[in-house]
C-alpha cells in the first residue's frame, strides 16, 4: 500500500510547502506522480548562502527559477525568498527581483537577502505591484535613490537591513505609509526627514538606528544648531510614529539619537515591554523621558548597564548626584525588570540598588551574568549564573534575605546581597542565587503542580518521538530486509531451511524472526562482491574501537547498514 | 443566545455518534458551512472518517476552542498550545496520515498544517530510497527515466 499516495495532489504539495524549494525539488525522484508535484507548491524558498557551485548547476538553478516564474498556471506563487551570497548571477537575479511584480501579482510573502541585490526601481513603484503583499523582508542592502517611500495598503511584516544610499549614508527622506502593518524592524542611517510615517496599527518594533561617529559627536556638543537639525532633527517623526506599540526594542544608538527628542517624546500608551541595548561608549540622556512617557509599562529588559556618562545623564542612572534621583522610575509602574550582561562591576551594582529603590511596582527582577566575559580576575560573576529577586510584600511574614546555594558561602552571597539590597525601607527583596552547574532550585512558584506537570508533559512528548523514530527506523529496516528475501527466490528458501533447523532446536515460535545475520552469510555465499564489501566494512568498525564485540553483536550493530549495502550492491529487477 | 450550550452529534463511519459543542464544531470548517447554509440538524454524519480518528481531531478542536477562549496570559497559553499540538502529533506514520486526510476533509486549518510540518520534518534529511521505503511509494521510473529527472534538477541533487 503506497501509505503517502493516498492523500491527495494538493496535500502533498502543503506538505512540501514547508521544504525550502530545494529540499521539495529532492522529491521529484521518488516515482513519476511526483515528478512535478514540487513545482505545484506556491512558494520559491531559495538559499544560496553555501558554496559556489559550479556553473553548469547554476544554469540549471537559474533556469529552473525562470522556469518557475513563468509557468505558474493555477498555483500562482505566494512566498518568495532569495538569500544569495555567492557566484549567482547577478543582472538575472535583479531580473527576478524587478520583473517579479509583474510576474507575481498573488505574492503574500517576499524575502530578499543579497548584496548583489539592487533595487531596480523606485521602492513604492516597486510595492505597488504586489497588491496582496503582507510580509517583506530585505536585508543588506543599499538604497538607489536618496528619497524613499515603503507604501502599502496590505503590508503587515516589515523588515528592513538597510546600509544607507551611497555615499551619503542618510537617506534624504524616508515615509512609511502602511495602515495595516503590525510588526516594523528597521535597521538604517538616520534620515534627514520622515515626510509620513503612518503606522496606526503596529504593535511591535524593533529600532536598530545608525549614525556616525561624527553626529554622536554632534548629539553631545552640538557646536552649530543647524547642523544637527538639519541632519538628525527629524528623527522624533519617526519616534513619534510608533507610538502605539505594544512591544518595543530599541538599540544602544538609537536611544543616544532619543536624546534629540527628549522634549518631543510621544506617549507610548500601549507599550507594555521595553527592550533597551546598553553600550559603554553610547548615552543614556533619553531614558527618563523614555521611561516617563510609558505610563503602562508592564517588563523592562536591559542588556547592559553601563554606558556614556555625561552630565545630562539624567534621573533614570545615579551617575551623578541629584536632588530629583529616580523621580522618573518612581512614576513607572514596571513589574518586572530583567538585566543582562551583568559584569558585577561596582557601579552595575549601585545602578541595581537604585532600581529596588525607586521602581515602586517592581516584583521581580532577574539579573543574569555576562557570559561573554571570560575575566578569570571576575571570580564572583563568573560563578553566578543568575541573581533573582523577589518582592516581599508587607503581608509576607519573612523579611529576611533569603539566599540559596550550596557551591557558594552564606558570606560571600550575603556580601553581594547587600550591594543591592535597598537602603530606604519602602521595598524588601528576597534574593535567589542560580550559579553555573547547579540545578537552578525551584523558585516558590515554579513548584506549583502546573510546573511539575509541564515537565511531565515535555518528557513524555519526547519519549513518544523518540519511539516513533524508532518504530520508523525499524519498519524502514524490516522492509529493506523483506525486500531483499522477496526479491531473491534463492535466499529466502535458503533463509527458510535454516530458520526451520534453529527452530526445532530452539523451540522458538515468533513468528517471523529477522536473522539478518543468517541472511548476510547467505549472500555472501552467493555474491562474492558483497562479501568482500561486508568485510571491508567491518574491517573498518573493528578499527574503530570495537574487537571486544562477537560477530553476532556486531551483525546487530551493523543492521541497517549491512543490509543497506545489501540493498545498493544487489542488482535491481529488471536490470 | 444560547449558542455555545448547544450540542452537535457528529457521526463517524461506523456509525458512533460524538456529541460536541457547537463551537467544537464549528471549528470543522465544513461543518460551520453546513450550519450557516441551514443546515439545522443537530446529527451530522462524517461518513468517511472512522471513530478513532474522528475522536482525535474532536479532541485537538476542543483544546483549541477552551485555549481560545481564555482571556488574557496569551503568551503562556500560546506555549501551552503548541506544546499540545507537538504531542498531539507525535503519531504514527499510519495515523498521521489518517489525521492529515481528516484535517484536509474537514477542513480544520491548523491541524492539516501541524500535520503536514510533521511529515515535511520527517523526510526533510532523508534519503530519496529512505523517503520511497517510509512511505510505501513504488518507485514507477526506469533508470533512463530517472536519470532523466536527475539531469532535469541537476542543481537540487548537488550536495
Amino acid at each position: 500500500m503506497d501509505r503517502i499516495g493516498s492523500l491527495p495532489d494538493e496535500v502533498l504539495s502543503h506538505i512540501l510547502s514547508f521544504l525550502t524549494t530545494k529540499e521539495a525539488a529532492l522529491t521529484s525522484i521518488l516515482s513519476k506522480r511526483w515528478r512535478n508535484l514540487f513545482t505545484l507548491v506556491p512558494n520559491l524558498d531559495i538559499d544560496d548562502s553555501g558554496k559556489r557551485e559550479r556553473d553548469g548547476i547554476l544554469q540549471s538553478f537559474m533556469d529552473f527559477v525562470d522556469k518557475v516564474l513563468a509557468s505558474q498556471g493555477d498555483t500562482p506563487i505566494k512566498k518568495f525568498s532569495l538569500k544569495c551570497k555567492t557566484g549567482i548571477d547577478t543582472d538575472r537575479v535583479n531580473q527576478w527581483i524587478c520583473s517579479s511584480n509583474t510576474l507575481l501579482p498573488m505574492l503574500k510573502t517576499l524575502c530578499f537577502e543579497s548584496k548583489w541585490i539592487l533595487l531596480c526601481n523606485d521602492l513604492q513603484m516597486f510595492l505597488a505591484a504586489f497588491p496582496v503583499l503582507e510580509e517583506f523582508h530585505m536585508a543588506d542592502i543599499e538604497w538607489p535613490q536618496s528619497d524613499q517611500s515603503v507604501s502599502s495598503e496590505s503590508l503587515m511584516k516589515l523588515t528592513i537591513y538597510a546600509g544607507g544610499f551611497e555615499d551619503f549614508r542618510n537617506p534624504k527622506r524616508i515615509s512609511f505609509d502602511t495602515p495595516k502593518l503590525v510588526y516594523l524592524e528597521y535597521s538604517d542611517f538616520v534620515a534627514a526627514d520622515y515626510p509620513k510615517v503612518n503606522l496606526p496599527n503596529l504593535a511591535e518594533a524593533v529600532l536598530i538606528l545608525k549614525v556616525t561617529e561624527h553626529q554622536i559627536d554632534l548629539i553631545r556638543e552640538p557646536d552649530d544648531e543647524d547642523d544637527v537639525s538639519l541632519r538628525l532633527g527629524n528623527v522624533w517623526k519617526l519616534i513619534s510614529g510608533l507610538r502605539n506599540v505594544n512591544k518595543l526594542f530599541i538599540s544602544a544608538e538609537t536611544l543616544e539619537v532619543l536624546s534629540l527628542c527628549c522634549e518631543s517624546m510621544p506617549v507610548f500608551n500601549n507599550l507594555k515591554s521595553l527592550h533597551i541595548i546598553s553600550d559603554a561608549d553610547l548615552g543614556w540622556q533619553a531614558m527618563p523621558a523614555l521611561l516617563r512617557n510609558s505610563p503602562h509599562l508592564e517588563t523592562l529588559i536591559l542588556k547592559g548597564l553601563l554606558h556614556h556618562v555625561t552630565d545630562k545623564c539624567g534621573d533614570a542612572c545615579d551617575c551623578i548626584s541629584r536632588e530629583d534621583k529616580g523621580r522618573s522610575l518612581s512614576s513607572c509602574p514596571v513589574k518586572k525588570l530583567q538585566i543582562r550582561g551583568f559584569k558585577g562591576t561596582v557601579r552595575e551594582k549601585g545602578m541595581i540598588r537604585h532600581f529596588l529603590e525607586s521602581f515602586p511596582c517592581l516584583d521581580e527582577m532577574e539579573v543574569y551574568a555576562d557570559q561573554s566575559d571570560n575575566d578569570p580576575t571576575n571570580v564572583e560573576v563568573n560563578r553566578i549564573y543568575k541573581i533573582v529577586a523577589y518582592k516581599v510584600h508587607a503581608e509576607d511574614v519573612s523579611t529576611e534575605t533569603v539566599l540559596q546555594s550550596k557551591t557558594m558561602s552564606q558570606t560571600q552571597m550575603e556580601e553581594i546581597s547587600s550591594q543591592f539590597t535597598p537602603r530606604n525601607n519602602r521595598n524588601k527583596y528576597d534574593f535567589v542565587y542560580i550559579l553555573h552547574g547547579s540545578p537552578p532550585p525551584p523558585t516558590p512558584q515554579d513548584m506549583s503542580e502546573d510546573y511539575l506537570k509541564e515537565q511531565l508533559d515535555a518528557a513524555e512528548t519526547k519519549l513518544a518521538e523518540l519511539n516513533e523514530e524508532y518504530k520508523e527506523r525499524q519498519r524502514v529496516h524490516d522492509a529493506m530486509f523483506d525486500g531483499i528475501v522477496e526479491q531473491y527466490p534463492m535466499i529466502a528458501s535458503a533463509l527458510k531451511a535454516r530458520q526451520a533447523a534453529t527452530d526445532s532446536e530452539a523451540s522458538n515460535d515468533q513468528e517471523k524472526k529477522r536473522d539478518v545475520e543468517a541472511l548476510l552469510e547467505i549472500m555472501g555465499d552467493l555474491y562474492p562482491d558483497f562479501a568482500s564489501a561486508l568485510k571491508a566494512m567491518r574491517g573498518t568498525a573493528l578499527e574503530r574501537g570495537e574487537p571486544s564485540r562477537d560477530q553476532g553483536e556486531m551483525a546487530e550493530l551493523d543492521q541497517p547498514t549491512s543490509t543497506a549495502v545489501a540493498a545498493d550492491l544487489l542488482p535491481r529487477d529488471g536490470d | 443566545m444560547s449558542e455555545s450550550n448547544k450540542k452537535i452529534s457528529l457521526i463517524s463511519s461506523e456509525g458512533e455518534a460524538f456529541e460536541v459543542s457547537e463551537a467544537v464544531a464549528r471549528e470543522f470548517e465544513i461543518v460551520a458551512h453546513m450550519l450557516e447554509d441551514g443546515c439545522s440538524g443537530s446529527s451530522i454524519p462524517i461518513t468517511t472518517v472512522d471513530s478513532n480518528i474522528l475522536g482525535k481531531v474532536i479532541e485537538y478542536c476542543t483544546k483549541h476552542v477552551e485555549v481560545g477562549n481564555v482571556e488574557g496570559n496569551s503568551e503562556k497559553a500560546e506555549k501551552d498550545l503548541e506544546e499540545f499540538d507537538k504531542r498531539f502529533i507525535a503519531v504514527e506514520m499510519n495515523t498521521l496520515f489518517s489525521l492529515i486526510l481528516a484535517a484536509n476533509y474537514l477542513n480544520v486549518k491548523g491541524l492539516l498544517n501541524i500535520g503536514c510540518q510533521k511529515v515535511a520534518d520527517t523526510i526533510k534529511d532523508m534519503k530519496p530510497e529512505e523517503v520511497r521505503s517510509i512511505f510505501n511509494i513504488e518507485n514507477d521510473y526506469t533508470p533512463a527515466e530517472e536519470e532523466v529527472v536527475r539531469k532535469e534538477n541537476e542543481w537540487a541533487f548537488q550536495p
